[in-house]
């Protein structure tokens, strides 16, 4: 499919732009990488040693060029503060985040969806306007406030959910995805699942409420749109039932605009998830990156932004692709 | 038509809008009735209350709305309330825009199977061939944008007879088609109507269509019903002095400008013209040639009139003229000076001196500027006025132009579509320019208000020495306007003619078609006219 080469080929365009741009300006800020990476206490001569090691004295370009030479054998560098190869890090850490914004967006689509279809198909009522209200509310909610109250209400005086982390410290199950929801379901103990699922409902929740306040209102606003077009008038006069004309004439048409956003908003969870992992001490790449960028680890930075760039990158192109499968008249030429 | 039972009946309708600003009476006690197997004609201007009298009866107005009056469907009356859900049980209707009649997502046989349960696929597939679809299997798994306007339109009538109606409302359905397709679709309902005794409430702005589809006429104004009878009575003797004004208005009963022969040399001259757009689709070839090898001479002070459907070029010829899309053979030469070797100073020149006036005045109007912000631009743009000439020379124009300068301080959206097209025009104006392009300039115009605005290009053409290029797909409007009128198909002019002469002796088979396809009230003005 020559569509598909040729946004593969722009996505990589994306991609290189970012590295480029993350590279150089880490070199920018005004400190001293080789010193960082041999610590506080270094002598100058272990410093210079560290340079010659990690190559930092090389022209920039010369860096660059062998930076880059890196990452396409799938190499993203070794972390200044753990010594650790920061793929392992990358991919322990990043399917709990993955996990979370996966799950809050599922989450919000399920409630938003059909919360902005009774929001239209009830314009200016009562019901309407409550909607719209807690919309808006979801939306403008902080969400480390919010994470705060779940824990101090749910977890603290009722003890419903764990305040932290993803496991119980005695529970433990094979990892094959890293999704600890997929994995406690094949490790076919229900005790398992039922111990991930209280871990996930809070922080899943604080997460779900911006895209879910967002999802009413859009699929509201594109609801009432389509539901003013000819064509919706013309199958309810014709006697088509009212929920078919809802979920099934009008929603397609307007999935389609609200799609768009949403996808954006899942990416930008996965970006902005350090919030929700820091409050409730989740594992997540969020968590891993705040501590990097404290300790001025740049080979981490430089690698968490690219793993971002590449979340985006792949969800706008499922987008045009869900798009392209929802109206006929979008072609992927 | 006493005698026959009706179909649907409304005695003392009356509709009233409630906006914020207060209520208003839209119908004011209307009767009506409409029999089986007849076409009753609703003809009115906009706002008469034509659309709103059936939305009413089908419960299709806001709920804001309150309505009161006696509706009787199928034997049994009661408030239009009451008697809606048998008013609908009983109606389709077929809308003016078939392209959003239909659901763009769903193919025409999912839509078909939604309205139509107790149809099985090969009776949908039926339906479709007597509605006149070609290859209706296939027409079946069809998305609606893969159709043109007219397939559209015949989609969304077959969608209507899958309903089964006994009442069939046509709200202006075939105002968005070019005129060879509205005759297929106004036989194709006449057609209809006959086999399956279906009435047909057709509502239009448009006294010509009327007149060659409708048994009877109702004719509107204000809510209200002024007169009703046969149509060919009320086309060749109204009472009432509205009809008779409606009559006059319309534009195919006008006489004919007179051609002043002008023997200077031409104005645009535009030889073996070619224009090419790049085609989406590989397969069929990287280029579409829109325009192909075209020639005319537009004289000084003289209006030629470019007609033809759509898809024939008209537009894009338009475009080309004004530098919009570059051509990829020929020349075009505005006084004299060849368009593609044009300096920036002479380009500059050139863009004063050539103005153009759209079809649709609020897209052709910024939505967010005042009006006197967008009179004043051209003149910032093209002259070195101060400020106060600037406002003396829009006063000038907006007093010409029957504009209160009170609208100065207004946006677009608080105008109505003749006060915008005048502004439209007061800016092209502004500029003193010598040549007006015209893109189907009136098509979005009520029937009264483009007669105004024709006599005003009229007689602004006289006073400030124009040259008009006139595009229309509506030989009336043509009739009225021009000196000449050249007949376009498939990117070529195929007749160019004095337009006494081409109405009198078509020679081309195009013209002949375009002609007799044509909804003009020729016939009935003409005996009219022997009557005084």
């Amino acid at each position: 499919m020559p569509y598909l080469v040729r946004r593969f080929l722009t996505s990589l365009l994306v991609i290189l732009g970012v590295i480029t741009i993350t590279f150089v300006v880490a070199r920018l800020v005004p400190s001293d990488p080789a010193a960082l990476y041999a610590g506080p206490r270094a002598r100058p001569a272990q410093v210079e040693q560290v340079r010659q090691d990690l190559k930092l004295d090389a022209p920039i370009v010369e860096q660059y060029v062998s930076y880059l030479g890196e990452l396409s054998r799938g190499d993203l560098g070794i972390s200044f503060a753990t010594r650790q190869p920061i793929l392992d890090d990358v991919v322990d850490r990043f399917p709990a985040t993955l996990e979370l914004a996966l799950l809050a967006t599922l989450l919000s689509m399920v409630i938003g969806i059909p919360l902005g279809v009774r929001a239209a198909a009830r314009q200016n009522k009562a019901s309407d306007t409550s909607l719209r209200l807690l919309a808006v509310t979801g939306v403008s909610i902080p969400v480390f406030w919010a994470a705060l109250l779940l824990q101090l209400f749910f977890a603290s005086r009722l003890g419903w959910f764990p305040l932290s982390g993803r496991l119980p410290s005695d529970v433990s199950f094979n990892e094959p995805t890293g999704f600890f929801l997929i994995d406690s379901i094949l490790s076919a103990s229900p005790s398992n699942v039922w111990a991930v699922l209280r871990h996930l409902a809070m922080p899943v929740t604080v997460m779900a409420l911006f895209p879910l306040g967002l999802t009413t209102r859009l699929i509201r606003s594109s609801m009432i749109d389509v539901l003013a077009e000819p064509y919706s008038e013309a199958a309810r006069l014709a006697g088509v039932p009212e929920r078919t004309v809802l979920y099934r004439l009008a929603l397609k048409n307007a999935l389609a605009p609200a799609l768009t956003i949403l996808g954006l908003t899942f990416a930008f969870s996965v970006s902005s998830a350090f919030l929700v992992e820091a409050v409730f001490g989740w594992p997540g790449i969020g968590s891993y990156l705040t501590s990097a960028i404290q300790r001025l680890d740049f080979p981490v930075i430089t690698a968490g932004a690219l793993v971002i760039t590449v979340v985006y990158v792949v969800v706008n192109l499922l987008l045009d692709l869900l798009h392209a499968k929802i109206d006929p008249r979008v072609q992927l030429s | 038509m006493a005698g026959r039972e009706s179909v649907l009946a409304m005695h003392d309708l009356r509709v009233t809008f409630n906006p914020p600003t207060g209520p208003v009476d839209a119908i004011r006690g209307l009767d009506l009735a409409i029999h089986a197997g007849e076409v009753l004609g609703i003809v009115g201007e906009s706002g008469s209350g034509k659309s709103v009298t059936f939305r009413s009866v089908l419960g299709l107005t806001p709920p804001s709305a309150t309505t009161s009056g006696t509706i009787t469907v199928g034997g049994k009356s009661g408030t239009p309330t009451e008697m809606a859900p048998e008013a609908r049980a009983i109606s389709a209707m077929v809308y003016q825009n078939p392209g959003a009649a239909l659901n763009p997502v769903f193919t025409i046989g999912q839509q078909l199977t939604l309205v139509a349960q107790d149809e099985n696929e090969s009776n949908l597939a039926d339906l479709l061939d007597q509605v006149g679809l070609p290859e209706p299997a296939k027409a079946l798994d069809s998305y609606p944008h893969e159709f043109s306007g007219g397939m559209q339109q015949r989609a969304v009538i077959a969608m209507a007879l899958a309903q089964r109606p006994k009442l069939l409302v046509a709200d202006e359905p075939t105002t968005a088609l070019d005129v060879t397709t509205e005759t297929q679709i106004l036989d194709l309902l006449v057609k209809l109507g006959n086999e399956r005794q279906i009435a047909i409430a057709f509502i239009s702005h448009d006294l010509g269509v009327i007149g060659k589809i409708a048994d009877r006429v109702a004719v509107m104004r204000n809510g209200e019903v002024l007169e009703t009878g046969a149509t060919q009575q009320i086309l060749t003797n109204p009472e009432h002095p509205y009809t008779q004004m409606l009559i006059a208005s319309s534009p195919g009963a006008r006489e004919t400008a007179t051609f002043t022969a002008a023997d200077e040399p031409g104005l645009l001259e535009i030889d073996n013209l070619t224009v090419e757009y790049r085609n989406r689709d590989r397969r069929a070839g990287r280029k579409v040639r829109v325009i192909e090898g075209l020639g005319l001479t537009v004289a000084k002070g003289e209006t030629v009139a470019l007609v033809g459907e759509s898809g024939s070029g008209k537009s894009t010829l338009a475009n080309a003229v004004v530098g919009l899309v570059p051509h990829v053979e020929g020349s075009i030469r505005f006084d004299g000076q060849d368009l593609a070797t044009m300096t920036r100073a002479e380009k500059k020149a050139f863009r004063s001196k050539v103005q153009v006036v759209f079809q649709n005045p609020l897209l052709s109007l910024s939505p967010r500027r005042t009006i006197a912000w967008q009179l004043h631009e051209p003149l910032r743009l093209y002259t070195d006025h101060t400020k106060a000439e600037r406002d003396e020379r829009i006063a000038e124009l907006m007093g010409r132009l029957d504009l209160d300068t009170e609208l100065l301080d207004r946006r677009p959206h608080e105008l109505s579509g003749g006060q915008a097209q005048r502004v439209v025009l007061a800016r092209a104006l502004a500029v003193d320019p010598t040549l007006i392009v015209f893109d189907e300039p009136t098509s979005a115009l009520d029937v009264s208000v483009q007669v105004e605005v024709l006599e005003l290009l009229n007689e602004l053409k006289v006073e400030r020495e124009l040259t008009y290029l006139f595009i229309t797909h509506d030989l009336a409007v043509a009739r009225h306007l021009a000196d000449r009128i050249a007949v376009m198909q498939h990117g070529k002019i195929v007749e160019l003619r004095e337009t006494q002469d081409l109405f009198d002796d078509p020679q081309h088979p195009y013209t002949r078609t375009l002609l007799a396809s044509s909804a003009s009230l020729e016939a009935p003005a003409a005996s009219g006219a022997s009557r005084d």
